[in-house]
């Protein structure tokens, strides 16, 4: 194992890890993809890795354990120095971020946050990724190795081969004393649908009177065949609807053939996840609201008429 | 009621442009940053609320610290004092815009070890231009206290807080003692706007300027030189939108005009 070189994924959800091992393989070549493997079935996710390609695994042991940031950031390091990877790619979940920041900072090196795209450019790691607001930055990182978090959902896992083999080792890990106590978890609800795969969207926002209103909603997604996005405060603040369902800069990036905004102003941070959109439409009863510009087609007017209306004449369009 | 002990909190800000203003150059795509309004960072401007809750409640003192490339605009950072802060502290550096989260890390860090003394730090989640996301957990590691990121509620017990966080998939609730890192998005508070006579008495506040050499780093040693991350480019993509508001009398017909579009384009399927 005294090899260095090649790329090292983790993230601390299974199906991001996978989706990891698509542009980890990518950016390794030939060379060695190395995955890490936490959480309760550790061994069951390290192999699964390895069905997708990976070419070892690290199961991050014990189990219980495994899911601390402290014991996560100190397996990552651990595995740092015994396989010296010239890249690190970790899942962009709130989570992960920070392991990667942490680790990033233990090992004092460049991390570059949430990229969209990854390509090797004279032995460096360069990547695209959104900032101020509206715009894309294209880095370079220039330390040893390059750490980069990747945006949830921007590959595919690549596909299972049971034939395929691999190293797995055992990692354990004996973190540090935290200062920190969980007394309480609460579970959130999941979105039965993968927004991001949607072909048509109905996004949400503040305009909606009460989470009452979001039968109305559904009723025009059905006539759509459209999954229900949300801004930030619906997701967030007031939670109506689960976290997963967030478009913007903090939660998802959706690309539908058709994206119907309702009751969203548009803010910068909601318009850079969901600009990738075929179509967009705007229902805002206010005609100034930045999304009017953002939009192909925009009725002003009040969502909680605009919308019964739109299912009226859906309907009725149907049938003709 | 609460039995929290008067608490130190440094908040970090990072003066940024405004990004809802920021427009691209019509000819190169590139940002004109030349041409733009700066302001506070929309999440730090929540930390800073919430430190002067704190304080309002429990007692102590709220410092404001910022790297920044030279000269901010004063007014931001009498804004950050007229919001609540006791006194600024302000890192200039001119690279400070090429700085990455690891040379913001290390800079602030040793800002806030030379300053000495705080309980608690605040960071925004992201900062409103870069959104790395990663600055606050990074200073936390340099400074060796824990980090709780994605704080939406803060409540102080003698030694330690409690904090309720939002992650994507749970929402947790945490005792952490002190010293500590979070950090905060716009869930938490609602940050006040400043009177006018808060933003006069602010100008009496000590703000303190730092260079780098102050904080014990040797020539060369700039943001810029520090960082690991270089940017390349920045560019607008490209979006083209037709704009069209859809004619009617009333809702009703602007409702069919848009069915109707939308089943012309074949967005639409009859079942
Ligand atoms: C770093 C950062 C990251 C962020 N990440 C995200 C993100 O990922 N996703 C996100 O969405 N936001 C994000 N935000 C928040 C973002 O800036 C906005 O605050 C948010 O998108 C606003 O949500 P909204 O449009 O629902 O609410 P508002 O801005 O309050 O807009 C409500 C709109 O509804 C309209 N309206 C009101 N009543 C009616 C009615 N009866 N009928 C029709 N229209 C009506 C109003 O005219 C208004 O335009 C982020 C912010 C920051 C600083
Ligand atoms: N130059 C800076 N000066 C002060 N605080 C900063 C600076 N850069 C980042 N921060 C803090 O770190 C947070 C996260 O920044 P970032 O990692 O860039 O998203 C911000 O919300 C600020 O609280």
């Amino acid at each position: 194992m005294s090899r260095s070189g090649g790329v090292c994924v983790f993230s601390e959800r299974r199906d991001v890890s996978l989706e990891l091992l698509t542009i980890g393989r990518t950016l390794a070549g030939d060379d060695v993809l190395i995955s890490i493997a936490v959480g309760p079935d550790g061994e069951a996710t390290a192999r699964e890795q390895i069905a997708r390609g990976a070419s070892g695994a690290f199961v991050v042991e014990p189990d219980e354990e495994s899911r601390r940031s402290e014991v996560q950031v100190e397996a990552l390091r651990q595995v740092l120095a015994k396989r010296g990877p010239e890249i690190v790619l970790v899942g962009a979940t709130a989570h992960g971020t920070e392991i990667a920041s942490r680790l990033a900072q233990r090992e004092e090196v460049g991390c570059a946050s949430e990229c969209t795209k990854l390509a090797h450019q004279d032995g460096k790691l360069l990547v695209e990724r959104t900032c101020l607001g509206r715009f894309v930055a294209r880095q370079v990182i220039e330390t040893r190795p390059a750490i980069a978090t990747v945006q949830p959902r921007r590959f595919e896992p690549p596909e299972r081969d049971e034939d395929r083999s691999g190293r797995l080792w055992r990692l354990n890990i004996e973190a540090r004393e935290t200062r920190t106590q969980t007394v309480d978890t609460r579970h959130r609800e999941k979105s039965s649908v993968r927004i991001d795969k949607a072909d048509v969207v109905v996004g949400i926002g503040r305009g909606l009177r009460s989470k009452d209103d979001l039968k109305m909603i559904e009723e025009l997604a059905r006539a759509l065949g459209a999954v229900v996005g949300a801004s930030r405060p619906l997701t967030d603040d007031l939670q109506w609807l689960p976290p997963d369902v967030k478009v913007g800069l903090s939660g998802v990036t959706v690309k539908p053939k058709l994206y119907i905004a309702c009751g969203i102003s548009g803010q910068i941070e909601h318009h850079v996840g969901m600009r990738e959109s075929g179509v967009v439409i705007a229902i805002n009863s206010d005609p100034s609201a930045p999304i009017m510009q953002q939009a192909d087609y925009s009725i002003a007017g009040d969502l909680h008429e605009v919308v019964p209306a739109l299912i009226r004449a859906i309907e009725q369009t149907a049938a003709t | 009621m609460s039995d929290g002990r008067p608490l130190t909190i440094a908040v970090c800000i990072k003066v940024s442009p405004n990004t809802a203003q920021l427009r691209a150059d019509s000819r190169t795509g590139a940002p004109r940053l030349d041409d733009v309004p700066y302001r506070i960072g929309t999440f730090d401007e929540n930390a800073l609320e919430e430190a002067t809750r704190l304080k309002e409640q429990h007692g102590g003192k709220v410092f404001a610290i910022s790297l920044t490339a030279g000269a901010p605009p004063q007014e931001l950072i009498l804004r950050a004092l007229a919001m609540g802060a006791d006194e600024a502290y302000v890192i200039e550096d001119p690279t400070a815009e090429h700085a990455d989260s690891l040379a913001t890390a290390r800079i602030l860090s040793a800002g806030l070890k030379k300053l000495e003394g705080w309980d608690l730090i605040l960071c925004g989640e992201g900062s409103l231009d870069a959104y790395n996301r990663q600055a606050g957990p990074r200073l936390a590691e340099a400074l060796e206290i824990p980090v709780l990121t994605h704080a939406t509620l803060v409540e102080a017990r003698g030694e330690s807080l409690v904090v309720h966080r939002a992650l994507e998939d749970r929402t947790v609730i945490v005792e952490a003692a002190l010293p500590l890192l979070l950090t905060v998005g716009q869930e938490i508070n609602e940050p006040r706007f400043p009177t006018v006579l808060q933003i006069m008495g602010a100008s009496r506040k000590p703000t303190v300027k730092w260079a780098l050499s102050d904080l014990g780093f040797r020539e060369g040693e700039t943001a810029a030189a520090m960082s690991g991350v270089k940017t390349l480019e920045v560019y607008a993509p490209r979006e083209e939108r037709r704009r069209v508001s859809l004619p009617g009398d009333s809702v009703e017909e602007m409702a069919a005009e848009l069915a109707r579009t939308l089943f012309e384009q074949g967005l639409v399927k009859v079942e």
